[in-house]
């Protein structure tokens, strides 16, 4: 018999924390209780990289509520160019970054997004997820969570730099996620081993920055209550 | 990680001097210094042994090295393409293409840009890989969409984009046409029409002389689309790739233990700053999903394996 990866291990916890009925915050936290409890070590090196990301203040410079924020054009899942003027131009938009297809955090997410896209609209808002994978793996994601917002490919990280939230995969992460059954690289179509803080910006029509959700610890995500009240605000 | 500090890293891993990577950089040394530190304290790791006159890159700092220039670049990329855009979508672009690459397969990356910049202009070159690689070196096109350039020079940028597959292109009622599977030696009397520097062409002529078909021979032909014209007038058989256009009655096949596909790459040059037009067709070509965007045979031929 062949040994599961633990990526494979982990599909079931990540379909089951898909699927509870509770605020994100809560299924992301159940989620990463099940790396804790299946994968101790990888779980150590999680909180090694974000602790060492959280001391060295990792998307502190990102943009904060009242700032521009920067301008983007980018290709979506189906090879369109999507830019952030043309969003503006008919809402407020929740641009949130993602790691991509693989990570079990951003599916969760994407899924969480992908169910409030009514009141979204409702607030006169829009979604849009930015990864640095791919057409391919986007459209996966995308597909997976049922969404019909764009989803966007950040090639090399280039936005997620000028946005100050790139982060560098060192070798015993880098290690861990490739035997874990996470190699990264075809996804992006480098070997640069950089991924995105997955931060969430929700900006006004005005261009400016209304809220804000930065933390180095990829296992936390903007709130969605929090989206939503400053979708109104 | 700051753009600044990868900035001031960048300038530092080629003057190796503190001073002089700050004045390059227009800061104070000490602040460029402080901004190297931060960088090696969010990396885990350090990037240069500090020794005065002897400051050098660590191992580890030629290791993120071009990692971290790749994203920088890219980071430069996305700003140039986004004011271009909003300054109102002036661009130019200039590329260069095999001519064995139709230009449908880009008109969707093609038709984006001129959607995002109203007023490009796009130039478009073909050759053979040789003058490919020239119009590159000399800064004449800025991004190259060919198969191997076979020129090993080290600035060359090359990207995987799909596979080209080819098959041999016979006259539909040719005495091998009909055949289920058709080996090397059965082209031993056959004519092949070959493209001028056709790498196919060549590996075909080099096996067969070297199975000692001596009656093998070769027409030359200058472009791809006057392959069809002469395998029709029965000058010889022809080397196609398997989902190009085509009208008439063909048929295309393989030959037995003869690999015939090749990769199309996408080729630009290491540390040179592509425009916004350009930035903007490498993010499509490198992002699209070629495996669903490869045309599909046309209907007038058949494939034989």
């Amino acid at each position: 018999m062949t040994q599961l990866s633990l990526a494979e291990e982990l599909e079931v916890c990540t379909q089951r924390c898909k699927e509870m009925d509770a605020p994100l915050a809560e299924r992301l936290s159940a989620f990463a209780q099940d790396v804790a409890h299946l994968a101790p070590q990888f779980a150590d090196i999680v909180e090694r990289m974000v602790s060492r990301l959280k001391t060295a203040g990792a998307g502190n410079s990102s943009p904060v509520v009242g700032e521009p924020m920067p301008q983007f054009v980018l290709p979506d899942e189906n090879g369109h160019l999507v830019s952030l003027a043309q969003l503006l131009d008919s809402g407020k938009t929740v641009v949130a970054f993602h790691r991509g297809h693989w990570c079990p955090y951003c599916r969760i997410n994407a899924d969480a997004l992908a169910k409030i896209e009514p009141m979204v609209s409702d607030a006169g808002g829009q979604l849009v997820v930015i990864t640095p994978e791919v057409q391919r793996y986007n459209k996966r994601l995308k597909a997976e969570a049922g969404a019909t917002f764009p989803i966007l490919t950040d090639l090399d990280c280039g936005y997620a730099l000028d946005m100050e939230l790139a982060i560098k995969i060192n070798d015993e992460k880098r290690n861990a996620m490739t035997s874990a059954g996470w190699d990264i690289s075809p996804f992006q179509d480098n070997d640069n081993w950089i991924l995105p803080i997955p931060a969430t910006f929700v900006v006004g029509e005005d261009g400016l920055v209304k809220a804000r959700f930065v933390d180095p610890d990829y296992r936390k995500r903007m709130a969605i209550d929090e989206l939503i009240a400053a979708l109104h605000a | 990680m700051e753009i600044h500090q990868i900035r001031y890293f960048l300038a530092l891993s080629k003057t190796l001097n503190f001073t002089r990577a700050a004045e390059e950089c227009n800061v104070s040394q000490p602040a460029l210094s402080r901004a190297v530190s931060q960088l090696e304290a969010e990396l885990g790791g350090e990037l240069f042994r500090r020794e005065r006159s002897l400051t050098h890159m660590t191992e580890f700092g030629q290791t993120v090295q071009s990692e971290l220039r790749r994203c920088y670049e890219a980071s430069q990329n996305a700003k140039v393409i986004a004011r271009e855009f909003l300054k109102g979508g002036h661009a130019l672009l200039n590329i260069a293409l095999a001519r064995t690459v139709e230009l449908d397969l880009l008109s969707p990356m093609l038709g984006e840009l001129m959607k995002a910049f109203p007023n490009i202009e796009i130039k478009i070159r073909r050759g053979p890989p040789h003058e490919i690689s020239e119009l590159l070196k000399g800064g004449e096109v800025e991004i190259a969409v060919s198969g191997p350039l076979g020129d090993g020079w080290e600035r060359l940028e090359v990207k995987k984009l799909f596979e080209q597959d080819f098959g041999l292109l016979l006259n539909g009622d040719h005495r091998l046409s009909q055949r289920n599977g058709i080996e090397l030696t059965d082209l031993s009397d056959e004519r092949l029409l070959s493209r001028s520097h056709c790498a196919l062409c060549e590996i075909i002529a080099e096996k067969l002389k070297e199975l000692g078909a001596h009656n093998f021979s070769k027409h030359e032909v200058p472009e791809i689309d006057d392959v069809p014209g002469l395998v029709q007038s029965r000058f010889g058989v022809g080397i196609w790739p398997v989902n190009r256009r085509l009208n008439g009655s063909f048929v295309i096949s393989k030959v037995h233990g003869l690999e015939m596909s090749r990769w199309i790459n996408l080729h630009t040059v290491f540390g040179r700053r592509l425009s916004a037009g350009g930035a903007a067709f490498v993010g499509l070509m490198r992002t699209r999903d070629w495996s669903s965007t490869i045309p599909q045979n046309s209907t007038n031929q058949e494939l034989v394996h």
